[in-house]
């Protein structure tokens, strides 16, 4: 099992986002996530990566338990991650934006760079690239450091249906292969293209598991995100 | 009453009297940063260009204390329009630092324009009520007196403005969220700018109450009165109403409390370094940070 | 050389060092209010180390940068909880209360017949060392320079360094540098250590030029300023803090234009500037493309020799 989640509870003040939730990785899954916004994916995230602290619960990775371990060693351990709204240096160039700082700067990169066609706009600012091109640079950031997990919050989020295709196109090509993901996303096409298994969270809990037609099908998913009718 | 008790206790009547005036200082303070999210460092010099405006008045056209006062809020609020339009409003919400920076630089230029409108260092005001009133073995000096009695009602205003009326609810929006505020129709630039001149004149009246209350100013006034402010509000919590009262009476009677028992240097020793440790170990204030801000609370693990 | 313009010029010399000091600082995220602080803490160590330990200059130099570290690394260490805002007023309350302290002691011994040390809010005289030693005005300057350039170097250095890009990745945005394997904490607090040192090492250039500090000198006023050089100057070099002096003490406070109005010009520029470039003159995107244009012109050079009708290919 690479990543185990056992009871893991988060609160905010008197709010809970994510209630009792377990979970369970192998190696090279790729896991969906869904659910309305609000309902705790974005903090689980957070949890995983060591950002937010879990009032309750543990998560282990490769038998480690990370719960309380501090970020930068989560990373380090192998976890990375994208934002739902494009993260990254804005005043740095894309070469510095996805070498780690523990690396020496030029070389290894151009690989990562060419997988995804920001090699030419190595020198460029961050901050000048068109939002597809920050998301594909958030991509290669996250892979810089060869995680065997990524959580990817969101990826086509602001893109277009045809920007969504090539983006869907570009995880399966660059992203899944030799490693597990959790990929949260509200496209069902995007989730049905990448992810053989679905978790459908609800207010934080786990509502529902299984393949993505039976949760788009179910009556959780309906309710969760339409809302009940009379 | 033992000796050490009626110290004490006169030691905390003079603290609250002096303390409602940082009271007032933090409040104007606290309206600002709860609305702006930043720093105004020219928040003190404000109060002292209307201060300066008053003693100009008073000492070359003979004006008796309360157009005086009248002039003093007049004059704050128009260097609190002057400051949000030069250092708050152009700046996007996420150029803080240009903003304070922005601040400072017009601090300094307002302590040079108040320098040269009265080259004096010491410069008279004028005071309003002298003489004290003794209960017991207390006194109480007239003018503290008259002080929190005003700043109480001040604070009992400003609190009635805030929830009571339209202008209010739309401050209290814009502190809560301001985009949202804006997506709901809340005219936010226009809320600024009132909450801007509105602290400003609370600040003025603060300024006015202290200047008479000394019968003097001078131009370390700004500074003086930034500081104040400053360490009242945050031992009450950034962005507090109630808290810049809290804050506010604590370090009056912190102070008075120390300048007795180990005179005037050791008082601002004391002042500082209950700030610090107010930060160092309760970064939200006495009050604490009310809700919780997830960014915030991220930020912190890191 | 005039000895009105070498006096300005160790100025300018002299407060870059704590200008440089809030721009480490800037650079790692934080906005700091307080340098002065070391910058007051170095004066008095160099001064002690020469008027009253008979050290000659250097040592005393280098005691006033490392003790300055060391008060910085305690400073870092007490508000690694706090950020932005409430770290700023942090600072403010540590330099207060440093200034404060120096004002409060008093600590002097028998030199040949004359008390030396420092004196509570008389401040420290008699910090004769280059009176003493024969070093002429314009010797100085040429030190406080040489050390200036060394240092400016160091930081050419450092920032294409992994340690650089780590400090900006940690100040830009915190948490995802965490995310991206920054130990932000440990590069917070060598940040702080290096700001400590080079506010100190500036003290101690400052207190032998002036022979004499008083606590007053160290106020929320030489904070701010300095913390405002680095935003006017910009934050893409460690030249834009020095930029930023130059632009205050060099052309204003120099020049017989602006007398009396001196504050008011420099205040209204800096608010003006600040709208036009939040983040100073020499900012990234400038400095980004300045390097962008000098490469290029490198590389035309060196692709027009390459192109040479008479190389082999």
């Amino acid at each position: 099992m690479l990543l185990q989640l056992e009871g893991v509870t988060i609160r905010f003040g008197g709010l809970e986002a994510v209630r009792d939730l377990d979970l369970v990785l192998a190696p090279g899954q790729v896991l969906g996530l869904m659910g309305p916004n609000g309902c705790g994916k974005t903090t689980l995230f957070n949890a995983i990566t060591g950002l937010v602290r879990c009032d309750a619960g543990r998560v282990v990775f490769r038998g480690q338990d990370v719960t309380r371990l501090a970020p930068h060693a989560i990373a380090r351990a192998g976890i990375a991650r994208t934002f739902q709204t494009v993260r990254m240096f804005p005043q740095m160039t894309v070469a510095d934006n996805v070498a780690p700082v523990d690396a020496p700067r030029a070389g290894q990169f151009e690989q990562l760079l060419h997988a995804v066609a920001l090699a030419h706009k190595r020198e460029v600012l961050a901050a000048e690239l068109s939002l597809e091109e920050q998301r594909r640079l958030e991509i290669a950031r996250a892979l810089a450091r060869s995680p065997s997990l990524i959580l990817m919050d969101e990826p086509t989020a602001g893109l277009n249906p045809r920007e969504t295709e090539a983006m869907a196109a570009l995880i399966r090509r660059v992203v899944i292969p030799t490693r597990a993901v959790i990929l949260s996303e509200h496209k069902g096409p995007v989730i049905a293209d990448l992810c053989p298994l679905v978790i459908l969270l609800d207010q934080g809990r786990k509502a529902l598991q299984g393949p993505p037609q039976e949760i788009f099908a179910s009556s959780a998913f309906r309710s969760g995100y339409l809302g009940v009718g009379n | 009453m033992t000796k050490l008790a009626i110290d004490l206790v006169q030691n905390t009547l003079d603290g609250v009297m002096v303390g409602s005036s940082y009271a007032l200082l933090a409040l104007g303070f606290t309206l600002i940063f709860g609305t702006m999210r930043r720093l105004n460092l020219a928040y003190g010099p404000t109060i002292m260009a209307g201060a300066y405006l008053g003693t100009y008045a008073f000492l070359h056209l003979g004006f008796g204390a309360f157009p005086v006062a009248v002039l003093v809020l007049i004059g704050a609020a128009l260097a609190g329009l002057y400051v949000e339009r030069l250092c708050f409003r152009p700046f996007a919400q996420t150029a803080a630092m240009a903003s304070m920076v922005s601040s400072f630089a017009v601090w300094m230029q307002i302590e040079e324009a108040a320098s040269l409108a009265l080259p004096r260092h010491l410069n008279a005001f004028p005071a309003l009520v002298s003489g004290s009133l003794q209960l017991g073995p207390f006194f109480v000096r007239l003018d503290h007196l008259l002080m929190l009695a005003v700043a109480a009602s001040a604070t009992l205003l400003v609190h009635w403005a805030l929830y009571r009326t339209r202008f209010g609810l739309g401050i209290r929006t814009v502190i809560d969220h301001r985009h949202a505020a804006a997506l709901v129709g809340v005219p936010v630039t226009r809320i600024l700018l009132l909450a801007f001149v509105l602290a400003s004149t609370v600040g003025g009246l603060a300024g006015f109450l202290i200047a008479a209350s000394e019968a003097q100013i001078t131009p370390m006034f700004g500074m003086w009165a930034t500081t104040k402010g400053l360490i009242a509000m945050m031992l009450g919590g950034l962005g507090s109403v109630p808290g810049a009262l809290v804050g506010g009476l604590a370090l009056g009677i912190i102070e008075a409390q120390a300048q007795w028992l180990l005179g005037p240097h050791l008082r601002d020793l004391v002042a500082w370094g209950l700030l610090f440790a107010v930060l160092a170990l309760w970064p939200g204030g006495l009050m604490g940070a009310a809700g919780v801000d997830e960014a915030a609370a991220v930020q912190r693990r890191v | 050389m005039d000895d009105y313009l070498v006096g300005v010029l160790s100025n300018i010399g002299i407060i870059s060092f704590v200008a440089l000091s809030a721009y480490v600082l800037l650079l790692a995220g934080e906005m700091s209010f307080g340098q002065q602080a070391f910058f007051a803490i170095g004066a008095y160590a160099a001064g002690i180390g020469t008027a009253m330990m008979r050290w000659s200059l250097a040592p005393a130099l280098l005691l006033g940068a490392m003790v300055g570290a060391l008060a910085a690394t305690a400073l870092g260490r007490a508000t690694l909880r706090l950020s932005g805002l409430y770290f700023a007023i942090a600072t403010l309350a540590f330099a207060e209360m440093v200034r404060i302290v120096f004002e409060l002691c008093t600590w002097q011994i028998d030199i040949g017949g004359t008390l030396v040390g420092p004196k509570g809010t008389d401040g420290f005289g008699d910090i004769r060392y280059l009176f003493e030693n024969e070093i002429t005005p314009a010797q100085y300057l040429c030190a406080i320079y040489l050390l200036l350039a060394l240092v400016l170097a160091a930081f050419m250095v450092v920032d294409r360094s992994r340690f650089g890009r780590a400090l900006r990745q940690a100040g830009a945005d915190p948490v995802l540098a965490e995310l991206q394997g920054v130990r932000v904490v440990r590069v917070r607090l060598v940040a702080a250590a290096a700001a400590g040192a080079l506010g100190g090492l500036g003290g101690g250039l400052y207190a032998h030029l002036l022979t004499y500090v008083e606590p007053r000198n160290f106020d929320i006023m030489l904070g701010v300023h300095s913390l405002a050089y680095g935003l006017i100057g910009g934050l893409g070099t460690a030249i834009g803090p020095v930029v930023g002096v130059l632009i205050d003490i060099g052309l204003l406070e120099s020049s017989r234009l602006f007398v009396g109005y001196r504050m008011m010009v420099f205040g209204g520029l800096v608010a003006l500037l600040l709208i036009v470039r939040p983040r100073g003159l020499l900012d990234e995107r400038a400095v980004h493309w300045i390097t962008t244009r000098v490469r290029d012109l490198i590389d035309a050079a060196t692709a027009r020799r390459r192109d040479h009708p008479l190389r082999r290919p």
